[in-house]
């Protein structure tokens, strides 16, 4: 225990020392904030979306070009995700004359070719038809599916009920009554905090997923820096001098530990942060915040899962690493165990919808899906037999992989030279040491 | 009652499948000795100080270590030092001292300063704070030696320490292994440079093909190699022949008279065969009597070297 800590403080302040490091911890709160903040700016600087209309529908005053126009005029038409409303654009005068949907097209087409690719040219919507069959036709200049199409889908289909309603005989009031029933279904459940289900209530399903990716990227990012150690101390020797001071296992764990105690010093560091900026928000949402994330133990549970999960990889990923001579080779090797993440990240979100399908019950017991998909488990109070058996089944596979670990690093110590990497595997299953 | 030897192995073999690496092994090492562990490359030495660290097991045999099974069980009275020095190259000095020090149970303080006191002995005082991936081979191979040597181990296992090293920093190296002996520390090295190993050893082992083929003093060793005798004068080689402990005899002509070069048997002084020579009244001018060195001694013994004659018994 004694040298396995020496070992974890080494790995630790090897890390933590570096500038790499420190600039890290800096960018990292840099990048989450610039991965939320810049699509909304992106967004909120792109121009809003122009339409024009072109209504051949011959039904004057009361035709749906007359009366999908004011509506774009009143905003009543958001351009999603922006939200920023659509303009109402002039009909380009070019196509002012054409009579049949058809001919506007050949007309658009034509525009569009000598305009070029001038900015933030309108959409064009040319309307035709009766009321029983209405032809409506959106132009844009880029042949790309836009939000905004929906949008005028949903304000014509009211013009359009309106109008069958008219034709039916109602009068304007009664239209209008009815046009504005609406009604909102509310979601209770004994288990959300005041009965009605509240984006509150949602916030330990999100951390459960949030924590999944949190742990994909620790162990993505930790198996480069476990790689990495191991065949630096393998190509320098002095993992022939650590083999003999130490036991494999305690140099083994002792590697991972350190590398998951500097991840965790990020994490903290950016808890400590996020406590800071909590003083900054409104007092109700920080309570509901804290609230959210301490009930049924969520940060706890998710700081095992954290932790087992990292611990059963990072253990495969330098037993990988100690059958490996350059660090190619270990990239080539860890890259299935990479790919496979997939799966879990995967079910996650499937898990997120269905968390007590039989799939993501079993799967959550797998010990290389458990860490991901347990926690979500937990929050959907399951069983406490299904989390423990699948904590155990972890600990097994942990306990398995750092016996591989040990008798490659073992083997790999030993080895001189040109070694191939299957020779070394093959020799590691044979040994008798 | 005889104290407990520090290290003894007993009829240890190893195979690597069908080839036996190291055959039917056998020697004891007293504690406070200098012990010279010498062979040929591919001998057997490596595998032997890996079997003796507990890094390899026997296929058969029994060790004991300081009193143990193996080193793993007694791995804080042990330094080691590999052939390829092992040092994480962006620690200095004093960090990898402090590192390898408490993995032995030293105090890193306590390994740090010991390491100071070591390094500026060695004349290093000025690279105590140098990344070593900074330092030259020879300074880092120094501090990796001081890095084995800061817990103060009972028995100091070095496999060819003296590779690399410059004539300077091997002389440093003689003397830092003899006062470790004379502190009561028991020194296993392995070497092919028989200089080394004429110089500092109380006891060598030499290994060919995995097996023994020398155990005792360096003295007992050389005497194992015949003496050899230069004689000049009107000598013929029949003459010389019929002396007593005369084994070979080889002649070539000079401008006066012959130089004829001889072999002694094993065991043979050169007075002795001299003192024969001019009672009989051989007209010798001048002769010269080569003592074999350990050199001589080790490819005799290690058959590598086919003008010498056999030696039985080894």
């Amino acid at each position: 225990m004694r040298r396995l800590l020496i070992i974890l403080r080494r790995e630790y302040l090897a890390y933590l020392l570096t500038p790499g490091f420190l600039l890290a911890l800096v960018a990292f709160p840099v990048i989450i904030a610039a991965s939320i903040g810049i699509p909304a700016l992106i967004a909120r600087q792109a121009p809003a979306a122009k339409v024009a209309v072109l209504d051949l529908t011959g039904l004057g005053a009361g035709s749906p070009g007359n009366d999908l126009s004011a509506r774009i005029r009143e905003g009543d038409t958001r351009n999603l995700p922006s939200e920023r409303p659509a303009l109402l654009a002039p009909l380009p005068a070019e196509i002012a004359g054409a009579r049949t949907p058809e001919a506007a097209g050949h007309l658009i087409t034509a525009y569009y070719a000598a305009a070029g690719k001038a900015d933030n040219l309108p959409a064009i919507l040319v309307l035709a038809g009766t009321p029983d069959k209405l032809d409506a036709r959106l132009w844009t200049p880029r042949a790309r599916l836009i939000d905004l199409s929906g949008e005028l889908e949903d304000r014509l289909t009211e013009w359009l009920q309106k109008e069958r309603m008219r034709a039916a005989g109602l009068d304007t009031e009664r239209i209008d009554n009815i046009a504005s029933a609406q009604i909102e279904v509310k979601t209770y459940s004994p288990e959300a905090s005041a009965g009605e289900i509240k984006m509150g209530d949602r916030i330990p399903q999100m951390a459960a997923v949030g924590v999944s990716y949190l742990l994909c990227m620790m162990i993505l990012m930790g198996s480069g820096m476990i790689s990495g150690s191991v065949i630096e101390e393998k190509s320098s020797r002095v993992i022939e001098v650590l083999v003999t001071s130490a036991h494999p296992a305690e140099l083994l764990l002792g590697k991972v530990l350190g590398i998951l105690l500097l991840f965790l010093t990020v994490l903290g560091a950016l808890l400590g942060a996020g406590l800071l900026a909590a003083g900054y928000l409104p007092p109700g949402l920080t309570e509901g915040l804290s609230k959210a994330l301490f009930a049924r133990g969520l940060l706890p549970w998710a700081l095992v899962f954290l932790v087992s999960g990292f611990l059963m990889y990072g253990s495969l990923f330098a037993g990988l690493a100690a059958f490996c001579q350059t660090p190619r080779e270990a990239q080539s090797l860890a890259a299935p165990l990479s790919m496979m993440m997939i799966i879990p990240l995967l079910l996650v979100i499937s898990a997120l919808q269905s968390p007590d399908s039989p799939i993501i019950r079993i799967a959550a017991l797998i010990p290389p899906f458990t860490p991901f998909l347990m926690l979500l488990r937990v929050v959907d109070n399951a069983p406490a037999w299904e989390v423990l058996t699948g904590l155990a089944l972890m600990g097994l596979t942990t306990a398995a992989a750092i016996g591989v670990g040990v008798q490659a690093y073992r083997t790999g110590a030993l080895s001189q030279g040109q070694t191939t990497l299957w020779s070394l595997i093959r020799r590691s299953l044979t040994a008798r040491n | 009652m005889a104290e407990a030897p520090a290290l003894e192995l007993t009829e240890v073999t190893r195979r690597f499948g069908d080839r036996a690496v190291v055959d039917g092994l056998g020697f004891r090492v007293e504690r406070g000795a200098v012990f010279g562990f010498l062979g040929p490359n591919g001998a057997g030495k490596t595998t032997t100080l890996r079997m003796i660290l507990g890094l390899v097991a026997p296929t058969s045999g029994r060790l004991d270590v300081l009193g143990a099974a193996d080193g793993r069980r007694v791995r804080d009275r042990i330094g080691f030092l590999p052939e390829e020095r092992g040092l994480h190259p962006r620690m200095t000095p004093l960090q990898a001292a402090g590192f390898l020090g408490s993995l032995k149970g030293v105090p890193a303080r306590t390994a740090r300063e010991r390491a100071r006191t070591l390094l500026e002995g060695l004349g290093l005082g000025a690279s105590l704070n140098t990344q070593i991936r900074r330092l030259s081979k020879g300074m880092a191979q120094q501090v990796a030696l001081v890095c084995t040597l800061v817990h103060d181990p009972d028995l100091l296992i070095l496999d060819e320490p003296f590779s690399g090293l410059d004539p300077m920093h091997q002389q440093g190296l003689e003397t830092l292994i003899r006062e470790r002996a004379a502190a009561g520390a028991t020194v296993v090295f392995s070497t092919h440079v028989m200089s080394h190993a004429e110089r500092l050893c109380d006891q060598v082992v030499l290994l060919a093909r995995g097996r023994k083929v020398f155990d005792g003093t360096v003295q007992q060793a050389r005497s194992r190699v015949p003496g050899r005798l230069i004689l000049e004068g009107d000598l013929t080689p029949e003459s010389i022949a019929a002396l007593p402990g005369v084994a070979e005899v080889a002649a070539s002509d000079l401008a006066e008279g012959r130089r004829l070069e001889v072999w002694l048997s094993p065991g043979v002084e050169a007075h002795q065969t001299l003192s024969a020579a001019f009672r009989a009244g051989l007209p010798i001018r001048r002769f010269e009597s080569r003592e074999p060195g350990l050199h001589e001694a080790f490819l005799l013994l290690t058959g590598t070297r086919a003008d010498l004659p056999e030696v039985a018994g080894a």
